[in-house]
């Protein structure tokens, strides 16, 4: 290889590194998304997230004005809650007006609950297990009524506040589809 | 393949059927009959001796009015009216029996059921002997072209097996679409699953993407309004600009080939659900209900998104369950399809 080669060789070698870093770097971010399925940060996880920013905070939902509704323990941190989810969840997310609603049980307390309340999913006819932020409970779904007094037993025995839970008929939750 | 970001193919061959402007034309008093001059077995015979007329563009139908004892032909514009009359004078026909009337033009009207030019989602797709719908199109972590659906739409759910689609239903080369290359095994004794049942947090496989047709990124079939399975041949898709999340009381819709375009509010998200008949938990899925039938079998796998008005819209999930009178469905948020199959570029 001749001087001048050389000289062109050595000039890129930086770059290269420089280019090879970046694919490296790429590739790595990419693989980790791969590498890591299943660790996501879920909605529950978020909740929580605001709950940490801004304690007292039970859940939300849209209502029927399409303002965003808050639980609060507090009415009084409507303004603080409502700077917390934008902060968490992207200030364009939800509808701009918002209202309180007085909430009994905080989203960090239902998690914990309905964490619990997942191990009833093992019994047949439970079709679901909800931190439950619209109502401010937990919700656990039956297939039918019959299965309210097994539910409530499992409650008791996964130390899991009664009052805390919904008990909701939703009747079998099933696939829809292949149709033949 | 080629995945297109450009929309509307399907534009040209959907239709309208707008020709009401034609009864009442037919009906009007301004147009004398002339059934005297020419009985009625007398006008259907210069009616069929018309049908060369269907030889000029522009030409959309002729009628015998039977009422009015005259013939009319509709055209698309009063510029052919010139080789209208020009060519019944040809055919022996007395120009002043026909009355050329301007209409719109008249389609075919294509559903969500029939074979589409381009492969976008909501559309009936055919996967052994079972019919699903199409949850979106997307390239992967790979760079691979396809399109997702549920997972439960496959041969075997859980295991990629190959399984082979089809749009929208016979099993041709014409009509192939693509192979399932990704559907994560459930998961026993994994974090937040029950013990006894197995896991995952989407109904939802991709399959890599096939066949003679386009597949449209981003486009999810239109159709003429809540409840119509009929594609609006004004705006035939919806636009993806997107991904995101819903909240409950929020308001979210899906399309789907049984019960077509059909929207609910949000009654819960991150649900854990268990499937009823199996020993399957879907982890943190997102719950939406209605007083009215918004959901049947056939409709898993179908695209759930946001609107806020207009053709753009926000994806949400792949909906893949229901309760028995179709009033609640059930769907995977998008950020669950992408933890278990990897990133995905949905428009």
């Amino acid at each position: 290889m001749g001087a001048t080669s050389q000289r062109i060789a050595r000039a890129f070698v930086p770059i290269v590194a420089v280019v090879t870093a970046a694919l490296m770097q790429s590739v790595a971010a990419t693989q980790g998304q791969r590498q890591e399925p299943g660790r996501v940060e879920t909605y529950d996880d978020l909740l929580v997230r605001v709950d940490d920013m801004a304690p007292g905070f039970g859940g939300m939902f849209v209502d029927a004005d399409d303002r965003l509704a808050i639980y609060l323990l507090d009415t009084g941190q409507l303004a603080a809650t409502r700077a917390a989810i934008d902060a968490v969840f992207g200030s364009n997310s939800f509808p701009v007006r918002t209202r309180a609603v007085q909430g009994q049980y905080t989203v960090s307390q239902l998690k914990t609950w309905a964490e619990r309340a997942d191990a009833l999913l093992e019994m047949r006819g439970v079709t679901l297990v909800d931190l439950d932020e619209g109502k401010n409970r937990v919700t656990v779904g039956l297939e039918d009524a019959a299965r309210t007094e097994a539910v409530e037993q499992a409650l008791l025995s996964l130390d899991v506040p009664r009052a805390a839970v919904l008990l909701k008929v939703t009747g079998p939750i099933t696939p829809l589809g292949p149709r033949r | 393949m080629a995945i297109r970001k450009s929309l509307a193919l399907l534009r040209g061959s959907l239709v309208v059927l707008s020709a009401l402007g034609v009864c009442a034309f037919v009906a009007s008093p301004l147009n004398p009959p002339v059934a005297e001059a020419q009985g009625r077995p007398d006008l259907e015979a210069q009616h069929q001796r018309m049908l060369p007329l269907f030889e000029l563009a522009g030409v959309v139908f002729t009628d015998a009015d039977e009422a009015r004892g005259r013939l009319v032909v509709g055209v698309l514009d009063r510029d052919v009216e010139g080789l209208v009359r020009a060519r019944l004078r040809v055919l022996g026909i007395q120009a002043d029996s026909v009355d050329v009337v301007e209409t719109a033009p008249i389609f075919q009207l294509a559903t969500l059921r029939d074979r589409a030019p381009s492969v976008v989602a909501g559309l009936q797709i055919r996967f052994s002997q079972f019919l699903c719908s199409l949850g979106f199109n997307a390239i992967n972590a790979n760079g691979v072209s396809g399109f997702v659906t549920a997972s439960h739409c496959s041969d075997r759910q859980g295991t990629v097996d190959g399984t082979t689609y089809y749009q929208p239903l016979d099993q041709v080369a014409a009509d192939f679409i693509g192979t399932e290359i990704a559907d994560p095994a459930y998961v026993r004794n994994g974090a937040g699953c029950p013990k006894g049942r197995k896991c995952r947090r989407s109904d939802a496989n991709f399959s890599r993407g096939d066949g003679p047709r386009l597949f449209t990124l981003g486009a999810i079939a239109r159709t003429t309004g809540i409840g119509s399975l009929t594609i609006d041949p004004a705006h035939p898709t919806f636009t993806i600009t997107g991904d995101g999340i819903a909240t409950v009381g929020s308001t979210v819709n899906k399309i789907g080939r049984t019960t077509g375009w059909t929207q609910g509010r949000v009654t819960g998200t991150c649900v854990n659900t268990g499937v009823s008949g199996t020993s399957i938990v879907l982890l943190c899925q997102t719950f939406v209900e209605s007083n009215s039938v918004i959901v049947g079998g056939g409709d898993s796998g179908s695209p759930v998104f946001a609107t806020a008005g207009g053709d753009n819209v926000t994806l949400l999930g792949d909906l893949w369950g229901g309760n028995s009178d179709g009033t609640q469905f059930v769907y995977s948020p998008i950020a669950n399809i992408e933890a278990e199959l990897g990133s995905l570029t949905t428009h």
